[in-house]
């Protein structure tokens, strides 16, 4: 079962129906548990949750420090290439829009990484507009190439892939996969793609799960709240990232 | 005579081993090595890098410390026979720590996976430290495939919930005539201290040092805990009764006639 499927069983779930019989001994029970089912995740993210935030943060803080001490990972992005061929509503690179569009040579992404790597951080993540055929993999997998000795990590924040085209960008340097999730909503998510590869609501949402069996070791799922109600945002983002956690 | 740690040829006159993942800064690593007085030292080697001009952790590791590379990141038994001679190849030593975790969850590792790493490295002549389960047919085809020690977890990792598999451990400790360095799962030294009472071998502790308000003297309070119960196991502890007895409801009589 793909993470699709997955969503698509929740996909005409009756949120406010749910929340509606969610009451505060039920927030209280499901704090005490070690391990959460996606309805008691839900649950915690329901309006009668909010006066349980201050708990919610301390174990949150605790299960964070737990799993990662007490770091802050650094990074900082690097765009590769600004071309684009897709319309999406909400950005800036969006085709419709006419600015200067640049893409790095070699040499300067080399010269970029340099400096970048000389100021003391050590992880990176690349990104590309939508423009496969100009930014193309070939091209990302030279500038991870060139740019491998001087990061301790690599990640990719580019136009969605399958798992044999992560695999080789694997092969070439790169740990970590971000990719954004503008939202789980498919009707809204047409609605904001109308045009351009982008568009392939599925095809995107199957990103993360191609990245794990690529062997990406991390992947990072940038779920933007906002643009559909957050509450149904972040459930479907817990669930795929339950969902990554327990099948790959 | 003094009561030593021996794990294949060496002898170690600690029994507390940590880790250095999760600290903020490797710079804090010589620190939490002084204060846990730990001679035995874990690192993660994941994606070796021989171009790599970065900084390693390795460099903040004194030298004298015995340095057990692991396997984390590996999958299954392949994985982790390649980063084990990788980590030899690159300078690491012999001494190896398999950590075979499939199960991203949980991150409970795969013990049949982990005995058909032992025995192909054990066969190179690794001195091999495996991490597992507590499961006794586990451990016992470990003692079978060469291993050095046996690493059972108190607790899923990171999770800092103490000896919750007390009951398995004990079975281990009992039954498997390797050193068992309790691992993952020890968030307080109380937790250590009842480990080397049990009769454990060692303790090691990562994330209950790395996650501590203050690391260097939680490690010290580490250290401490499980000396205590290392002498408490060899002073041999009283018998203690389940419930309280103030007389001797059955066998009373018998002394009863005498005192006539």
């Amino acid at each position: 079962m793909s993470f699709y499927d997955l969503y698509s069983q929740y996909r005409d779930f009756d949120f406010d129906h749910y929340f509606a019989t969610v009451d505060h001994f039920r927030v209280e029970r499901i704090l005490q548990q070690d391990y959460l089912r996606p309805l008691d995740f839900l649950a915690l993210l329901s309006p009668q949750a909010g006066e349980f935030l201050e708990e919610m943060a301390q174990k949150a803080h605790q299960v964070t420090v737990r799993n990662f001490g007490r770091t802050i990972v650094l990074y900082t992005p690097l765009y590769l290439s600004n071309y684009c061929n897709n319309q999406c509503l909400y950005c800036g690179f969006s085709v419709r829009n006419h600015f200067a569009r640049r893409q790095l040579t070699i040499d300067e992404v080399e010269r970029e990484a340099r400096l970048i790597a000389a100021s003391g951080l050590k992880h990176i993540l690349l990104l590309t507009g939508g423009a496969r055929k100009i930014a193309t993999l070939e091209y990302v997998e030279e500038c991870v190439k060139t740019i491998r000795p001087y990061f301790t990590s690599i990640g990719i924040e580019i136009y969605a892939l399958n798992s044999e085209e992560y695999a080789r960008l694997v092969q070439a340097g790169v740990d970590c996969l971000t990719i954004y999730q503008e939202t789980y909503n498919q009707t809204l998510y047409a609605e904001l793609h109308p045009s351009g590869p982008k568009r392939d609501y599925r095809f995107r949402l199957e990103a993360p799960e191609a990245g794990c069996q690529a062997g990406m070791r991390a992947v990072n799922i940038g779920a933007l709240l906002g643009l559909d109600r957050w509450r149904r945002e972040a459930f479907f983002t817990g669930l795929q990232a339950d969902y990554l956690q327990k099948t790959l | 005579m003094q009561d030593k740690l021996k794990i294949a040829d060496q002898e170690f006159s600690t029994r507390l081993l940590i880790g250095t993942g999760k600290y903020a800064c490797d710079e804090f690593i010589p620190d939490i090595l002084a204060s846990s007085g730990a001679e035995i030292i874990t690192v993660a080697l994941r994606r070796v890098d021989f171009e790599a001009t970065v900084d390693n952790v390795m460099y903040h590791i004194p030298e004298g410390v015995q340095l057990l590379p692991n396997t984390s990141g590996a999958r299954n038994a392949q994985e982790a026979v390649r980063i084990a001679r990788l980590a030899r190849a690159m300078g690491c030593g012999n001494w190896i720590k398999i950590e075979v975790i499939s199960d991203n969850k949980y991150l409970l590792p795969d013990g049949y996976e982990t005995v058909k790493a032992t025995e192909t490295l054990a066969g190179e002549g690794f001195v091999v430290l495996p991490y597992i389960s507590p499961d006794l047919m586990v451990a016992r085809k470990l003692v079978e495939a060469g291993a050095a020690a046996v690493m059972p977890l108190g607790a899923p990792i990171g999770s800092n919930r103490g000896l919750k598999t007390r009951e398995l451990l004990k079975i281990i400790i009992e039954e498997i005539p390797l050193p068992v360095i309790v691992d993952a799962g020890l968030g307080r030294p109380s937790q250590a201290c009842e480990a080397m009472e049990m009769g454990a071998g060692a303790c090691l502790v990562n994330t209950g040092i790395a996650s501590a308000a203050h690391p260097v003297a939680m490690a010290r309070a580490f250290a401490q805990a499980v000396a205590a119960g290392r002498q408490a196991f060899l002073a041999g502890p009283g018998a203690s009764q389940g419930t309280a007895r103030a007389s001797s409801p059955l066998t009373g009589f018998l002394y009863e006639e005498q005192s006539v």
